[in-house]
């Protein structure tokens, strides 16, 4: 009966919707995704392939290696920059920078960070990887030297002429480093501590990761002040002035250390790094970018 | 009573519904091949499609009028949907699903007509347990406990039976009628099943393509369809209802009481006046001038032509023997014989060839 | 260190959690549900900061809430508050990353729904909003809470966006994750092992949550 009544139109059983159509245009792109993936796939497999081969050794000898890996305060930035293109043109081998907060780069070569010389702004970390004997004491020497200023934003209302005058309740927010790892910070806490604000300020206080933190805090106006490097402040284009220069004995002395990492790949390349910061050249480099040199 | 005239064009396709009818107090069956738009009336009357064109009004309340314009949101409605695959609320027991739609002044009153509604459809004994503890019938019965709790003006059913295996449904269907009966709510009734809208339908709309082909009383139509597209629609089958009257196994016969007329069929093990449903195939039907006597045929049904409908290479003839019969013949046949309406002639039919439907 | 780091993280991703998992499941449904011009580009905006990294997340949210920022300057000006160096930014940051997370999550197990049960509930005389708390959420319910415990682990892990909208300030936005990193690069490293099997422990137990919650029921 059923298969009578089928023939005659009925159908028999349930109706089931009708499932959800997709738009042509998206079922089109759809479609391509899933071969174009296909062909993503491989392509990421074998380029994945090709970059976790082992690097042929030949190709960098230690006495004329194509690159070295200098880790350095973010405060050098633009100076070594400079310095390293001096360099390149010397010898042929390019310098691949790591800059970052001392405090941070010390616990990367501590961690065996492949790294050919290290330049912090202050002796703490150095003394710290020479205490471990990290770094070849023999090449280790303090080169540049810095001050520090207290920046405001530049259109600040605040009329800001001292540090003493951080004490001021107009004053909400001022940014330094982390005293514990980045040394502009530690600096910024000795001078505010012999002038007596340390504990007052405390509250106020926002730590920043690196010195440039503090500056681009200053830059966008995020803060009320800040206390960097005079060597910072002309990198903001302006966005931030000179307040007042840190009253000179209240921190440091701001010492950079530059020294060879111990046991590292290119030891030779790395000497002749080091020894170009050192020159008269690499000074008037320096001191081009506001540092102070040393001899 | 239910008053509806729906235009809808449907997406993109060339299907245009337009139909114009009303429903009345009792059972209205829709029937129409699948893509008819039977459901999509069924969803137009209760909101949940809105017709391009037209208007629906129930004891005059407007519910939709595309001329005022007025489209009442289906919450505003007060119309009980129950759906082919019952839709319980899974995370609900079957009381909790009865319940949800139930309004009244508090807890008490709440549940005290829940269970009503339960007993009343007769799983008030199941009422703590989830839908899926329960059977496919069980489940039907809260389906419709919970439409019609929530006091509904119609109610809608939308293929009910079709995924209830055969032995529930003919109790079902009795359980349906008897339903609308006690509550006295309309109730329409969409199905694809000849032997359904038979059994249950005071009135009956075929609908074909979109559009209304016939109405009238169920057995009506389906023996006397009046156009090429209603006969089309309710198929080759003669349905006939009638009552057991004897058994006479040694013949291998039954005999079955209809109101006019008695007709012999296959012998079947259904208890002496019990009521059944036959089934006749149009092409299975002998048409002759002369009563022939000595054949093998047990049927000799005499009668006249009603009315004759010429569909391409068959001529669909529809006699009238104490009952309606749907005859399909040759128009060879039909020349040869010189019928035309009103001409007296005599019906062969096999007893084999009547089959119980339900 | 350790102690005023935990509780900030507890703070601040709890009440991002609350709120990613309130504005996700909405936002999961109307792209569940609805229709409207410009839906799939809504919705890839929504996963960017899944896809980007968490550092141009974190630039974005200055451009936009930073003193000088397109929304953050008017904020100033009105109030003379701004988000840096909030714990609102670290709430702001990590509710940023995890939203993705919780609307893909949200918009899955409700497209999963029969959204006929939607229609049932309509014809059983209740509102769309009564549907949603009565039927809609209660069926995806195990979906979307495995989004919020998503949500919840990705808000605790968060990192590049905090540190760029909120600093690394003791007490105020240094949560679990700058605490380990901080604690690494002054060479402390105890502290750092301890905060690392916390957020460890933390992640294990989200995993499990999320396997328990999303198992396939037995009977539906």
């Amino acid at each position: 009966m059923e298969g009578s009544l089928r023939t005659q139109g009925f159908a028999i059983g349930r109706t089931t919707p009708r499932p959800r159509q997709r738009p042509r245009a998206t079922q089109a792109l759809v479609t391509a995704a899933r071969r174009g993936g296909m062909a993503l796939l491989v392509c990421v497999v074998l380029i994945g392939a090709a970059a976790c081969s082992p690097q042929t050794p030949s190709g960098n000898s230690s006495s004329h290696p194509k690159s070295i890996v200098v880790s350095a305060a973010v405060s050098l930035e633009n100076a070594f920059g400079e310095i390293a293109q001096l360099y390149t043109s010397r010898t042929g081998a390019k310098v691949d920078f790591s800059f970052g907060g001392s405090g941070e780069l010390e616990r990367q070569i501590e961690g065996g960070a492949p790294v050919d010389v290290f330049a912090s702004a202050g002796a703490k970390e150095m003394d710290a990887l020479q205490a471990q004997g990290l770094i070849v004491a023999t090449s280790r020497a303090d080169f540049a030297g810095n001050s520090l200023v207290l920046i405001v934003p530049a259109d600040s209302k605040l009329r800001l002429g001292s540090f003493a005058e951080l004490a001021e309740p107009k004053v909400k927010r001022i940014a330094i480093g982390n005293p514990k790892t980045v040394p502009a910070g530690l600096y910024a806490q000795q001078s505010l501590r012999n002038l007596h604000l340390w504990s007052r300020l405390q509250p106020r206080l926002i730590f920043a990761e690196d010195v440039r933190q503090v500056l681009d805090y200053a830059m966008r106006d995020e803060v009320d002040a800040g206390i960097v490097y005079s060597t910072d402040v002309p990198i903001a284009h302006g966005k931030v002035k000179i307040a007042a220069q840190a009253p000179a004995g209240s921190y440091g002395p701001v010492l950079y250390p530059i020294a060879i990492v111990k046991g590292c790949s290119h030891p030779e390349a790395a000497r002749r790094f080091v020894s170009l910061v050192r020159s008269q050249e690499g000074a008037s480099i320096i001191e081009k970018y506001g540092f102070r040199s040393v001899k | 009573m239910l008053e509806a005239a729906i235009k809808k064009r449907l997406g993109q396709s060339s299907f245009a519904l337009d139909v114009a009818f009303t429903a009345g107090e009792g059972i209205t069956v829709i029937f129409g091949p699948s893509g008819s738009g039977k459901t999509t009336t069924l969803r137009a009357i209760a909101g949940m499609v809105t017709p391009d064109e037209g208007k629906i009004a129930l004891d005059h309340r407007v519910y939709f009028d595309s001329a005022a314009p007025v489209d009442l949101p289906m919450q505003r409605r007060r119309v009980g949907f129950v759906f082919q695959d019952y839709l319980l609320f899974p995370h609900l027991t079957a009381i909790e699903n009865v319940l949800y739609g139930i309004h009244a002044p508090n807890e008490r009153a709440r549940r005290e007509r829940a269970l009503e509604m339960l007993k009343l459809v007769g799983v008030d004994h199941a009422a703590e347990r989830r839908p899926q503890a329960l059977s496919g019938g069980e489940q039907q019965r809260v389906a419709l406990a919970r439409a019609i709790g929530s006091d509904p003006a119609i109610l809608l059913l939308d293929e009910p039976l079709s995924a209830v295996d055969m032995a529930t449904r003919s109790r079902l269907l009795d359980e349906i009628v008897e339903l609308q009966r006690k509550t006295r709510i309309p109730f329409l009734y969409v199905t694809h099943s000849p032997a359904d809208a038979v059994r249950i339908g005071d009135a009956l709309l075929v609908l074909s393509e979109g559009n209304i082909v016939q109405q009238g009383k169920p057995l009506e139509v389906f023996n006397a369809p009046l156009n090429v597209p209603a006969a089309q629609v309710v198929g080759t089958e003669n349905i006939l209802m009638g009552r057991i009257a004897e058994h006479q196994a040694e013949q291998g016969i039954s005999v079955v009481n209809l109101e006019k007329c008695r007709i012999i069929i296959p012998c079947t093990d259904l208890p002496q006046g019990a009521r059944v449903t036959l089934g006749i195939r149009a092409d299975d039907i002998i048409v002759s001038r002369e009563p022939i006597t000595r054949t093998s045929a047990r049927n000799l049904l005499a009668g006249k032509v009603k009315h004759l409908l010429r569909d391409g290479e068959r001529v669909e003839l529809v006699a009238d023997c104490g009952v309606d019969l749907k005859v399909r013949i040759t128009p060879q046949a039909a020349q040869a014989l010189e019928l035309a309406p009103g001409v007296p002639i005599f019906l062969l039919i096999k007893a084999s060839s009547c089959h119980i439907l339900l | 260190m350790i102690w005023s780091a935990f509780k900030l993280s507890i703070l601040v991703v709890s009440l991002a959690t609350v709120i990613v998992g309130i504005a996700g499941t909405a936002l999961g449904f109307l792209l569940a549900r609805r229709e409207f011009p410009g839906k799939e580009l809504c919705d890839s905006l929504i996963t960017l900061p899944m896809v980007l990294p968490p550092t141009v997340t974190g630039y974005y949210l200055i451009l936009l809430l930073g003193r000088r920022g397109l929304v953050g300057r008017y904020i100033f000006d009105l109030t003379g508050w701004t988000v840096a160096f909030t714990w609102e930014a670290a709430m702001i940051a990590a509710g940023v990353m995890a939203l993705p997370l919780m609307v893909k999550s949200a918009r899955a197990a409700l497209e999963t729904i029969d959204p006929r049960y939607e229609l049932v509930s309509f014809s059983l005389g209740k509102g769309e909003l009564e549907t949603f708390f009565r039927v809609t959420l209660p069926l995806a319910s195990r979906g979307i809470l495995a989004g919020v415990v998503l949500s919840f682990a990705r808000a605790l892990g968060e990192f590049g966006a905090t540190l760029m909208l909120a600093g690394n300030i003791r007490g105020k936005t240094q949560t679990m994750p700058l605490a380990i990193y901080e604690a690494f690069i002054s060479g402390e490293d105890h502290k750092a092992q301890l905060l690392a099997i916390i957020l460890t422990l933390a992640s294990v137990a989200v995993i499990y949550l999320t396997n328990v919650l999303t198992r396939p029921q037995k009977a539906q």
